[in-house]
């Protein structure tokens, strides 16, 4: 069995880990590479930073936020329609 | 498929394919029994999915077989879409918005979400499966969307950003050489001398909307909207290898373009 992965290999693993969790062979080799790939350990660093920051904040822009007035659309087709006969 | 003897529009127009659990089946953040996180500070990328969600209300079964409420009663729709306004609201527009690239068309798709989901008679229970039930009516709407702006000759009717997801092919090729190794050593560096918040957003958005449309997908709802990778599957009906892919090709596109965008940016060999 080959335990020694490419760098491509390894950050599909990586990024696989994030969403879930490796097992085997796969983990094992993907450990040693990280072990002796300042590359790749760079990579895993950048996507967990990227991660923790979208997660330790929130977009704030114009297109992030449904409008006041979109929701009073809502509310208002509701009223219009009565409340249980939509 | 929703139980049998659902009968009502809702469930039969937006229904919730079952999935199989099993114990390697990644579920909230929730490690399969048996399996040993790893907690080597080198490999501490590979501990495995690390988000928390709220507890499913839906006694231990998956959303999407959880057994389908009763006919609202009188008040619980307006109750309803207020705490889907609240809950939902921004995160479905954000999403609408990614796709439509016009805020009018993505607030007019989010509106008709909302009434679409209050013509359905048997509303879902748990919060946990609200969002996602949400969601996959959005995901419907912007179907119809897409097919009345095919046959619109209206300028307000924003088509949708259709692009071809076999460029998303070549961004592994970019970034690695044929011998499988990288071909650009980059790190972003120092978490703490990133750039301010607001900035970081800005390229953010920036970079997600060069992405593929199903790479910027599956991202957003994974990673902004925190949709676990079993209700980004079933609103997207992408299968779960596929939705590894797309994930996998997204940070690597984002993380080059951020790097590019001068997030961050530190050579180190």
């Amino acid at each position: 069995m080959n335990l020694m992965l490419g760098c491509r290999d390894v950050a599909r693993n990586v990024s696989r880990a994030r969403d879930a969790n490796l097992q085997g062979w796969a983990r094992a080799a993907t450990r040693i590479h990280l072990f002796l790939c300042p590359p790749c350990r760079a990579y895993a660093r950048d996507i967990a930073f990227l991660e923790q920051r979208i997660r330790s904040g929130s977009p704030d822009g114009p297109q992030d936020r449904l409008s006041a007035d979109a929701r009073r659309r809502v509310r208002d087709a509701l009223d219009k329609q009565g409340d249980n006969d939509l | 498929m929703p139980p049998s003897g659902d009968r009502s529009p809702g469930a039969a127009k937006y229904p919730l394919r079952r999935l199989p659990l099993d114990a390697t089946t990644p579920n909230a953040g929730h490690a399969p029994q048996g399996a040993t996180p790893l907690v080597a500070p080198r490999t501490r990328f590979l501990r495995g999915p690390q988000r928390s969600t709220r507890p499913l209300q839906t006694g231990g079964r998956l959303p999407y077989t959880v057994s389908m409420g009763e006919e609202w009663k009188a008040g619980e729709r307006r109750a309803a879409v207020e705490r889907w306004l609240a809950a939902h609201g921004d995160a479905l527009y954000r999403y609408a918005f990614l796709r439509l690239r016009d805020p009018q068309s993505a607030e007019d798709v989010v509106q008709e979400t909302f009434l679409g989901a209050l013509r359905s008679t048997r509303p879902p229970d748990g919060r946990a499966s609200e969002k996602t039930w949400l969601f996959a009516i959005l995901k419907h709407k912007l179907a119809d969307h897409a097919r009345t702006c095919r046959h619109s000759p209206l300028d307000q009717c924003i088509e949708p950003d259709i692009r071809e997801d076999g460029a998303d092919a070549n961004i592994e090729d970019i970034v690695f050489r044929d011998d499988g190794r990288w071909r650009e050593a980059t790190t972003w560096g120092d978490p703490l001398r990133q750039s301010a918040a607001q900035a970081f957003w800005r390229h953010l958005g920036d970079c997600l909307q060069v992405l593929p449309a199903a790479q910027a997908e599956v991202f957003v709802l994974r990673e902004l909207e925190g949709l676990s990778l079993d209700d980004l599957c079933q609103i997207t009906g992408v299968s779960a290898t596929n939705a590894y892919v797309l994930l996998h090709r997204a940070r690597l596109a984002l993380r080059r373009c951020l790097t590019k965008a001068g997030f961050g940016p530190e050579d180190r060999s």
